[in-house]
């Protein structure tokens, strides 16, 4: 899976999807069966807190809309524009059934502390145990990125 | 932006959460007094601002049009004296606009297992990653505001009360690597020698390879002891100072120091120059723990059992 969004050409490392097809953001392209359904920055602007892009699929079975959040800094960041816009676009009728943060490198070593990447999905550390990180019950899936140049 | 204070076992948890307050309030005020940030809303979360962490919003949302110090910092006085049984569960997060344009935040953690990860403030843009802007320093980089921060970071160094440490960083690692930073404050001017040290060992730990044999000379000695002799010596504050200069960026050392970058890198050349000038001829001379070991093992078991 390729993803382009304005500068940012990106492999993702994941085997999960397929890696012909496209999605770009900025354009809302619509390329084979991915969708890019609404350019969140310009619903929101730049004055809220938002995720980068809500995407539509279809899947194995049933069509898929996923909310996407790209990690620039911290991944608690990512996460709360992640809650933030699904919790929004809920509340406006639009149906999300997968949430997924994109990550370039790794984790920071303080954040390490606190998170766990394990399969693509995101666990909280609560004393020894882990827990799943989900939003409304929504798994939280975080995929690498491997930047391909600009 | 993060900032770090030492809890010292005298005070209670309320007059803890009063002095971040303070400080939360402070630094807000003095953004909003540079034309940088205005605060638009507070809020007041138990264990976390992020549900999906288990986090849960107060009802007590309030909206700001900019800052008021008294008006929140009696809010924030009210509330302790409310939660008293769950002080350690608070945080509370302001946010607002950065130079019209970002999204930002600041908050206030006094949740422990955050705290050991953030610190106990810390001020934040989110990230966009699609326009370029990964967090603060992006922000900074871009519109050329090291000047203004240095400032801000010196003037947040300087009030009551004193934090610990302040550093300005691309993330909370900040606080355990040198090179990460571009500016700080630290309240003991040992710091910028302890900090060091502890950089080598945090990275010889994260698997980096060329500090596990520095890591081996430096591990038997107090960092805070060798800080304390390197500044005994005469002319390494001018040592200090000129290789500040050669990274784009000061050092002021009084009882405290302050080291102010005017590049992203500013922190990482440092850091190498420290290396290259002091901390590697530095370690050939020093014994190595192995060395140590062999001595003791000498010295305890002198002779070798037969059976």
């Amino acid at each position: 899976l390729y993803i382009r969004l304005n500068t940012f050409r990106i492999e993702v490392l994941s085997d999960s999807m397929p890696r012909t097809r496209r999605i770009r953001c900025d354009e809302m392209m619509l390329d084979d069966d991915y969708t890019v359904s609404m350019d969140l920055d310009s619903v929101y602007g730049s004055r809220t807190p938002h995720a980068d892009c809500y995407i539509h699929y279809i899947g194995r079975k049933k069509c898929q809309y996923a909310l996407v959040e790209i990690k620039g800094g911290k991944i608690s960041d990512a996460l709360k524009q992640l809650e933030t816009t699904f919790k929004d676009l809920r509340s406006r009728g639009y149906k999300i059934n997968e949430l997924w943060i994109y990550m370039h490198g790794s984790l920071s070593r303080r954040e390490a502390k606190r998170y766990v990447i394990e399969n693509d999905m995101l666990f909280r550390k609560v004393g020894s145990k882990r827990e799943a990180v989900r939003i409304d019950g929504i798994p939280v899936r975080v995929k690498r990125v491997v930047e391909r140049g600009r | 932006m993060y900032i770090k204070m030492k809890i010292s076992g005298r005070l209670t948890a309320e007059e803890v959460f009063r002095h971040k307050s303070t400080i939360l309030v402070t630094l807000v005020q003095t953004l909003e007094k540079e034309g940088l940030f205005k605060a638009q809303k507070l809020e007041v979360w138990l264990d976390s601002w992020i549900e999906a962490e288990g986090g849960k919003k107060l009802p007590l949302e309030r909206k700001l049009d900019g800052i008021k110090p008294t008006e929140v910092l009696s809010f924030l006085s009210r509330l302790v004296q409310i939660h008293r049984d769950r002080i350690l569960r608070l945080v509370v997060l302001v946010e607002g606009i950065l130079l019209e344009t970002y999204e930002a935040y600041a908050l206030l953690i006094n949740v422990p297992e955050l705290r050991r990860v953030y610190g106990d403030i810390l001020f934040d843009v989110y990230a966009d990653v699609p326009s370029g802007i990964g967090g603060l320093i992006d922000v900074i980089a871009e519109m050329n505001l090291y000047e203004k921060f240095n400032s801000i970071i010196s003037y947040i160094g300087s009030i009551q009360p004193r934090p610990d440490i302040v550093v300005l960083a691309h993330d909370p690692d900040g606080f355990d690597d040198f090179g990460k930073r571009v500016s700080f404050y630290g309240k003991d001017k040992r710091r910028i020698v302890t900090d060091i040290f502890r950089t080598i060992k945090f990275r010889a730990r994260a698997g980096m390879s060329e500090y596990e044999d520095l890591l081996k000379a430096i591990v038997p000695y107090r960092e805070e002891k060798m800080a304390s002799i390197m500044f005994e010596i005469r002319g390494f504050e001018h040592r200090l100072t000129e290789l500040a200069k050669s990274s784009n960026a000061s050092v002021s050392l009084t009882k405290s120091v302050l080291f102010l970058g005017n590049d992203v890198d500013s922190g990482q050349k440092f850091f190498e120059q420290f290396m290259n000038t002091i901390i590697r001829p530095l370690a050939e001379k020093l014994t190595k723990i192995d060395v140590i070991k062999q001595w003791l093992q000498e010295i305890i078991s002198p002779y070798r059992r037969l059976f």
